[in-house]
C-alpha cells in the first residue's frame, strides 16, 4: 500500500509556503528563502515526520476539531512538489548570497510562490503533475493517474 | 515597495492566467461526434478520471440535470480510454458536454455548470 495523505495538509502547506514568500518578496525579506528552503527540504526528504506542515495541520485539527477528510491521496505527489520547492528556494539562496544575483533569487521565489498559492486556491499542483506524468511515461500508462482512496475504503492512516 | 508589490501582482496574474488558459475548453471538441464512443443522442457526458474528487462531486448534479432534461447521462473514464484524452485534447478533468442528435458536441464546460445552465443546454440540445 503507498503512503497517504490527507489532502488538505499540502493544500495547507502551499497556501503557507505561497503567502511567506510572497510577503518576503513585498517587504524585501530575503531570509524566507532559506528558511522555506528548509521547511521544504524537511517536508520532501523526511517525510512526515520531519515535516512541519504535518504537523500544523494535526495541532489545527485538535484545536478546531475538524473532521477526517472525504478521502486521502497519494503522499509522492505532493511530496516530490516539496522536493522542486526545495531546490527552487536552495537555487534562490545560493544566487542571492553567493552570487548577489538578487533578482534571479527572486524570480525563483516568486516562481515557487506563485505555483504554491496557484495550487492552493485551484488544486492544480503542476510539481504533483510532473510527478505524475513522469510516472505515467515510465509505466508506459499503467498508473496514468494518482491514488485516491475515497473515506469509505480508508484503512491506511495518513 | 509599490514596484515589488506590483511585480508580486504580476506573478500571481500571470500564474492564474496560465491556468485559465489550461482550463480552457479543448476545441477539438466543439461539434466532434461522439458516437464511436457509445453516445448515439442527446445526453450530458463527463469525462472524468478516477482520482479527480470535482469530478465526484459533479456526478450527483449531471445525473439530476440530465433526469430534469429528459437525455442520457454518461460517464467516460479517461484512465480505461486515455487515447479519448489525446484525441479530444482534453488536458483537465471534470471536462463536460452536452451531445445533441447524433452524439455530436453542443457544449463543452471544464468546471461544473449550474444545475440550471446544464439542464438548458441539455433541453436546447434535444431535437425538436
Amino acid at each position: 500500500m503507498r503512503n497517504l495523505v490527507d489532502p488538505r495538509q499540502p493544500r495547507t502547506g502551499q497556501a503557507i509556503t505561497g503567502t511567506v514568500l510572497l510577503i518576503g518578496f513585498v517587504l524585501g525579506w530575503p531570509q524566507v528563502l532559506p528558511v522555506l528552503a528548509v521547511v521544504l527540504a524537511g517536508a520532501s526528504l523526511g517525510g512526515p515526520a520531519t515535516n512541519p506542515y504535518a504537523y500544523l495541520l494535526r495541532a489545527a485539527r485538535r484545536v478546531m476539531g475538524f473532521g477526517p477528510p472525504r478521502e486521502l491521496e497519494e503522499a509522492a505527489p505532493p511530496r516530490f512538489a516539496n522536493t522542486l520547492g526545495f531546490i527552487f528556494l536552495t537555487g534562490a539562496t545560493a544566487a542571492y548570497w553567493g552570487f548577489d544575483a538578487h533578482a534571479a533569487a527572486w524570480s525563483l521565489g516568486l516562481l515557487v510562490s506563485a505555483l504554491a498559492l496557484l495550487a492552493a486556491t485551484t488544486g492544480l499542483c503542476v510539481g504533483c503533475e510532473l510527478y505524475v506524468v513522469a510516472r505515467r511515461i515510465g509505466t508506459r500508462g499503467r498508473t496514468p493517474t494518482k491514488l485516491v482512496v475515497p473515506r469509505e475504503r480508508m484503512g491506511a492512516g495518513a | 515597495m509599490l514596484v515589488r508589490v506590483a511585480v508580486a501582482v504580476a506573478a500571481l496574474g500571470v500564474a492564474f492566467a496560465a491556468y485559465r488558459l489550461w482550463k480552457r475548453p479543448p476545441g477539438r471538441l466543439s461539434g466532434a461526434s461522439l458516437l464511436d464512443l457509445g453516445v448515439a443522442g442527446p445526453a450530458i457526458v463527463q469525462f472524468s478520471t478516477r482520482s479527480c474528487a470535482p469530478c465526484r462531486a459533479a456526478r450527483p448534479v449531471l445525473i439530476e440535470a440530465a433526469a430534469a432534461a429528459e437525455v442520457d447521462y454518461a460517464q467516460i473514464e479517461l484512465d480505461d480510454r486515455p487515447e479519448v484524452a489525446g484525441r479530444f485534447g482534453i488536458r483537465s478533468v471534470p471536462t463536460i458536454v452536452v451531445t445533441g442528435p447524433g452524439g455530436t458536441v453542443r457544449g463543452v464546460w471544464t468546471s461544473t455548470p449550474t444545475n440550471g445552465e446544464i439542464t438548458e443546454a441539455a433541453r436546447r440540445a434535444k431535437p425538436t
